[in-house]
């Protein structure tokens, strides 16, 4: 401590073992909580995504939904985002567990947390929402063992702390025997 | 150079400022739920804590150092003969 560089360093270390204190005792405080946010996923609509055909057999889906949640419990003070994706998921003979994701979006606050998609969304997210094709892998989906289901998973991304997931939200559908049949979608998104 | 008391205050102070300034902050960011305020509270006391003990201020220097006397001019000259 006797020269200024000491006291310094001897500083630094005292304030940021402060603050990982601080930090620690914030994800103490909302460790315990066990948040029960609802959603719920409908209406799903199947358009036949152009480059799917007899020369790219794949089936390539654009999967339409309408989607409600109400995220606001996962936010407290140490949240730093939440992340929401939808995955489809079936059984083929090909693999037991096939899992893809055809929309996801992040939110970062509270005031964004009550989300709707599709028919009953009432104003534009305020990032666009993503959607991505549904890309079989093989031809299976169309012999799928069951129905494919729709989730709804959220990823929590704490500031301190353990990242958690949970998942909610069902809703099942079946490829169409008529699916080679289908025209092709346009480039437009219609509900 | 800061002399001992000096060097002890400077310890005193800035584990107390930035004790307070966190104990404080953590209750402001509890209370309205944001972690963004906590970390204001304790950049600002972290600010104060190098502002007020880094420098080499006067109060630091109340009790300077007393060392002895320099060896007399005598005994000088026989160490010297003595080692060459």
């Amino acid at each position: 401590m006797h020269s200024w560089t000491f006291r310094l360093n001897a500083i630094f270390t005292f304030t940021v073992t402060v603050l990982a204190v601080l930090s620690a005792l914030n994800a103490l405080t909302v460790a315990f909580l066990d948040p029960r946010p609802t959603a719920s996923i409908d209406n799903v609509k199947l358009q036949r995504m152009p480059g799917s055909g007899p020369k790219q057999p794949n089936a390539n889906a654009r999967v339409m939904f309408d989607m409600q949640a109400d995220l606001r419990p996962l936010f407290t003070w140490n949240t730093k985002l939440v992340f929401l994706y939808v995955t489809a998921e079936y059984r083929t003979d090909l693999n037991q567990l096939n899992q893809i994701v055809i929309w996801d979006y992040i939110v970062e606050d509270i005031k964004h947390a009550e989300l709707a998609v599709g028919r009953l969304q009432s104003k534009l997210l305020p990032r666009h929402h993503n959607e991505y094709p549904l890309i079989d892998q093989g031809r299976g989906i169309r012999n799928a063992a069951g129905p494919v289901k729709l989730l709804l998973n959220w990823c929590t991304m704490p500031i301190v702390g353990v990242i958690s997931r949970q998942r909610s939200g069902h809703a099942e559908f079946e490829f169409p025997d008529t699916w080679d049949k289908l025209p092709h979608a346009t480039s437009n998104r219609d509900d | 150079m800061v002399d001992y008391r000096g060097q002890r205050l400077s310890e005193y102070v800035y584990s107390i400022l930035t004790i307070l300034f966190g104990a404080i902050a953590w209750v402001v960011g509890y209370v309205h739920q944001d972690f963004l305020l906590t970390f204001y509270g304790w950049s600002i006391g972290l600010g104060l804590s190098l502002l007020i003990c880094i420098p080499d201020w006067p109060m630091f220097n109340r009790n300077p150092v007393v060392w002895l006397e320099e060896i007399g001019k005598a005994n000088k000259s026989k160490i010297t003969s003595k080692n060459s």
